[in-house]
This record gives C-alpha cells, structure tokens and sequence, in this order.
C-alpha cells in the first residue's frame, strides 16, 4: 500500500507546487494500478491492520484513491486531472521477480506463452495507451460547474475530436462528464464504479480517508510511528 | 475501446501541440518504461522540425524518471535520445519509495532540477503529466511488524544479502 496508494499521494502533494504551473489546459496525473478494484471495505481499519491479504490491499487502495483523487479534483478544479487506470495483464519484469510465491511462478511458466500470444498487451500499445491517459479527453472539473462536452463517448467520438470536432470528454468517478478525477479500464473506457460506493457513505469516507493520509504523514514526518 | 490507431492518432495531435515536461515515478523498468518509451516515439515521429534541435536549452519534452535502477534508466535515456534527439531525459535517482523520506527527497530534487532547466530554457518550472507506476506484485502475508503504513508494507523480510533492488521493510525513525 505504500508504493500504491501514500507514496503517490505524497507525490503528488508534493510536487504540486510544479503540477499547478503546467502549460497544459491543466496538470494530468496518472496512477497505474488496479482501477475499478473497489471490493471488500473496512473503514475501520483503513490501514489493515487487522485484514491485510494482497486482496484487501488491492480493494483499500483503490477506494482511497478514488476519494483523494475526488477530492483533489474539487479543490483544484481547472488545475489538476486525475486518472485511475487499470492495464489489464502487461507482462513485465516484475512477474520474474524471483521472490514470488512458487505456486504463481508455476502458473505464470505454465500460461506465460498462451498470454503472451493472446491477451497481455504488448509494451507499444500499452505504452501509447497510457499516454493517451494524460489528454483532454480527461480534463480538470470545469472552474463554473460541468456540462462540458458530450458524454463518455466511444470511438466515433474520438474520431470526431480528430476530425477538428469538439473534444469529447469522459465521465468521472463522482459520475459527472469531465468530473475531474477518473477510473479507466486498459482500453481506455470510463469504469463505472457506482455500485461500489452504493452503501457506501462517500462523502464521510473521502473525509476520513483524507483525514487518515495526512495524520500518516504528519505523523512520519515528525519522527513517530503512525499507528491509525 | 479505443481501436490503437486512434490512440496514436491522438498521441501524434497532443505531441504536436504541446511541448511537455513529464516525470515517470518508476520509469526505468515496466509499465513506467513503457510510458517513458512511448513519449519519446511520439514526440521523435512528429516533431521532425526540430530533430535535431535548434537550441540546446529549449526543449520540447522533458521526463524525469525517477527509478532505483541506474543501469536500465541510462539505457532507456540512450535509446529515447536515439528516438528523439531534442528530448531531455533525466534519471532522478530514487532509494525505497515505502519510506516517506525517500519520496519527499525525490520530489525536492525535482523541482531542483526543473527550476534550474526552466531557468536556461527561459520557461516556467513546471509538470505536465505525472505518472506514477511504483509497486510490486505483492502476494501472501504481511510479515514484519505492524509499522505505519508507508514503511510496513512489504511483506518481504530483510535477507542475509540484502539486494538494492529489493527494498528493505523496516522503517527506522530518523
């Protein structure tokens, strides 16, 4: 959780000084891991405490980034974009690290060829996916409210936006087109995450797990073991 | 979906319009250097006016890329400046993200350096695109004491010959 979700935010806290002053119609932000993984919650325990396992981990990280992201988009609208995705199976060096779990070893040995050949994305079209992440069809919240373009569109509206049309713009993860902060899948598509928050008090829980990151640099930062 | 030519189509339009400074946190080496490689392709394909470049200090795009890896990072540089000749590619040596300190003295030493290039380049220190990849596949138990969160979380323990690519778990206080 600290190289996926508090490395990141500090990241970005930090070097915001320098994000704030982009050239573009605003700074666009992307953190590579596992959008739209919104499983079991314990807001409890956002640290885990109490629940860790790689699954767990997986389902905290991205609520929380959800909600961080949220809420950097609202108190930099106009400034900061915020994207979420999730790369699908991209076959990198960190499936050989040799410290991995021997029944995942055997597994990745035995399927490896069979992804490769059909469903891992190679390392070009991933690469160019990932940078398409950082245009306008991503944008800040709009400073006066939305309703900025059409909605989350499919390709005939890329290829519009191409063709010297309007730029077509995605949904974000508060539900709103151009919302500023976004979940997108490996090809490129809005993830619509709703269900996930659905009894889910959201806003309280953006406020404590807001409250819960900086207590935890606050309290590292000062020399202290951070035990919330 | 978004059929790949469109990507590209799109990627081709972005790079002509705008000059770009970006950081890649963990660029060196899987998605990151992906990211970082296809930047540098894109600006190289579409940007032929100034291959090679008309002046040192003015550059179209700029990646910092932060990694633990000097030897793949110079790689990657070298080929990227093969790619495209008027990128700037810089290697932000990083130590062990998991440590708070460790992420905030990359941070200061990249607005260090973006200062000091915007400066001679007569431009704003800026960030346009921040990517951030760091992580590792990270199965099984939490194993070593329940530390805060940013130094405790991988499950490895330290081992009798501690390898620089493999970070420690252990958060000592400063």
């Amino acid at each position: 959780m600290a190289l996926l979700y508090y490395s990141r935010i500090r990241l970005i806290t930090s070097l915001l000084p320098l994000l704030l002053h982009s050239a573009l119609p605003s700074a666009h932000i992307i953190s590579v891991y596992a959008a739209g993984h919104e499983a079991n919650l314990f807001p409890a325990d956002l640290s885990l405490r109490e629940t860790y396992s790689f699954a767990n981990a997986r389902s905290h990280v991205t609520y929380m980034t959800t909600l961080t992201f949220e809420r950097l988009a609202d108190e930099y609208k106009g400034r900061l974009s915020l994207v979420h995705v999730f790369p699908g199976i991209v076959l990198t060096p960190g499936y050989q690290d040799p410290e991995l779990p021997m029944w995942l070893k055997v597994t990745l040995g035995l399927a490896g060829p069979f992804l490769k050949a059909f469903l891992a994305m190679d390392k070009g079209e991933c690469g160019a996916r990932m940078m398409f992440l950082g245009s306008e069809r991503f944008p800040a919240a709009a400073v006066g409210g939305s309703g900025r373009g059409a909605v989350d569109s499919d390709e005939a509206g890329l290829k519009s936006v191409l063709d010297g049309g309007v730029q077509q713009v995605a949904r974000g993860t508060d539900g709103v087109v151009g919302g500023g902060a976004y979940a997108v899948n490996q090809v490129g598509e809005t993830i619509d995450i709703s269900k996930a928050y659905e009894r889910v008090g959201k806003e309280e829980l953006k406020v404590k797990v807001w409250e819960h990151t900086m207590a935890a640099f606050e309290t590292i930062e000062s020399g202290n073991m951070f035990s919330g | 979906m978004f059929k790949l030519n469109l990507i590209y189509a799109s990627n081709a339009k972005f790079v002509q319009n705008h000059p770009l400074v970006a950081v890649c946190v963990a660029g060196a080496g899987g998605i990151g250097e992906y990211i970082v490689r296809a930047l540098a392709t894109a600006y190289g394909q579409h940007n032929p006016d100034d291959n090679p470049p008309q002046n040192q200090n003015q550059r179209r795009l700029r990646i910092y890329i932060v990694g633990r890896n000097a030897r793949a990072a110079s790689d990657l540089i070298s080929e990227c400046k093969q790619l495209y000749t008027n990128g700037e590619f810089i290697f932000v040596q990083a130590d062990d993200l998991t440590l708070l300190r460790n992420v905030d003295a990359v941070c200061k030493e990249i607005i260090r350096l973006e200062e000091e290039k915007a400066a001679r380049g007569l431009s704003e220190a800026r960030i346009d695109l921040l990517y951030m990849t760091q992580g590792r596949v990270m199965l099984g138990p939490r194993r070593g004491e329940p530390y805060h969160p940013v130094s405790h979380l991988c499950p490895r323990i330290p081992t009798s010959h501690p390898d620089p690519q493999f970070p420690l778990p252990f958060h000592s206080p400063p």
